[in-house]
């Protein structure tokens, strides 16, 4: 019931990102923000890494498009306005570039090989497996349905999905139903 | 099933803790998209224009006369504003926008732009080239027009010779235009093509 009134972590943030680029940005550089930077692109890099692994195509298209995504996200940061939460940004900013990235490639998908990069931190073979087989399903999903998935997979509201991908929150409520089963359609048939 | 898809997930993204995402290094590249390269090459043109532009402005003023050199410099001013304009449009785009909206307006100005560069190609190339070439042919040819006693003709060409120079006249411009407009493809047409594919998916 109170949940409403307590600031999230996300406002709080987005006043601090806020401050620090009132204070630091000037000719002389950004350190401040720079560090302010490094530490968001580290609270969201788990994000960016799954969305960008969603739409990669393998290992080396996935370290485009998280250097794609990084850059857009320091590009635009000062762009950034309070209307949204900082992390609807993010979502929004990284699906967008993944979104219009990955039109030009078009090469088979190595949905292994994406995942048994040296940064994926577990020793068990079956989650390796599931999480593979989740990805592989996903990336049979139309680019735009993928969008829908990964945010549903997320724990994001209706709500939410809706101001990420800029449609009406019905719209949005159908379109999950439509790509959950989709999904359920794919892992069933074991593709 | 959903909660197993959602813990798998979750799982996914405790598993992703060990990341790296190297910030100097992505900053201090040059991005990649299709907008990014048809920016650069924009820039590229521009700043030939503010340089050759000009210079050939005051030639022209010197040797050939006022109307010209100010023709020029006109001409050097519109595509300064021009290419002001399409960077900008192109610098204004904002991922975490509406992207389709954006991109499709930026699509447009640079459709246009690549239309502009094919009009101009073959209107200069070939028909002001057809029609200068062809008329000092015709000068020459006969000695009409030049203001030479008896009308007398420049060019001492046989008629199987003249066949050949007017075919050259018109075939040569057409060649060369042709070129230039897979040039101009080749650097702007294959990528806003590209815009197009992106903004058809987007739709």
């Amino acid at each position: 019931m109170f949940d409403s009134l307590v600031p999230s972590k996300d406002i709080f943030i987005t006043a601090c990102n806020k401050f620090f680029f009132l204070i630091t940005n000037t000719s002389s550089g950004l350190t401040a923000s720079d560090t302010f930077f490094k530490e968001f692109i580290e609270d969201n890099k788990a994000t960016i890494y799954k969305i960008c692994r969603a739409y990669a195509n393998d290992p080396e298209e996935l370290k485009d498009f998280v250097q794609e995504v990084t850059i857009q996200l320091w590009r635009s940061h000062e762009k950034f306005e309070n209307r949204s939460k900082l992390s609807t940004w993010v979502y929004r900013v990284t699906l967008n570039v993944c979104l219009t990235l990955s039109k030009k490639r078009s090469r088979k998908v190595d949905t292994v090989s994406l995942l048994s990069t040296d940064y994926h931190d577990t020793n068990d073979e079956t989650e390796k497996e599931q999480i593979a087989s989740l990805y592989k399903a996903i990336k049979r999903l139309k680019e735009s349905e993928r969008a829908i998935v990964l945010l549903y997979l997320d724990d994001k509201s209706y709500k939410e999905i809706a101001e990420i991908l800029g449609i009406t929150v019905t719209n949005v409520g159908a379109r999950v139903n439509r790509v959950k089963n989709q999904l359920r359609e794919i892992i069933k048939s074991g593709a | 099933m959903e909660l197993d898809l959602i813990d798998i997930w979750k799982k996914d993204t405790a598993s992703l803790k060990n990341a790296e995402i190297n910030v100097d290094e992505a900053i201090g590249k040059k991005s990649t998209t299709v907008l990014a390269k048809i920016k650069f090459i924009l820039k590229i043109e521009f700043w030939l224009n503010n340089l050759i532009v000009p210079a050939c402005a005051v030639w022209y003023f010197i040797d050939f006369g006022v109307g010209y050199g100010v023709f020029t410099f006109m001409a050097f001013l519109i595509y300064f504003f021009y290419y002001i304009f399409l960077i900008r449009s192109i610098n204004r785009f904002d991922y975490s926008g509406d992207v389709k909206k954006s991109l499709t307006k930026v699509y447009k100005y640079l459709r246009f732009y690549l239309l502009h560069y094919k009009v101009v190609i073959w209107v200069g190339y070939v028909l002001v080239i057809w029609g200068a070439a062809g008329y000092g042919f015709y000068m020459g040819y006969t000695g009409q027009e030049m203001d030479l006693p008896q009308n007398t003709p420049q060019f001492e060409f046989t008629k199987t010779e003249a066949y050949v120079v007017i075919g050259l006249i018109i075939v040569v411009p057409v060649l060369f235009a042709a070129l230039l407009h897979w040039l101009v493809n080749l650097i702007y047409g294959l990528k806003i093509k590209k815009l197009k594919r992106i903004v058809d998916d987007l739709s």
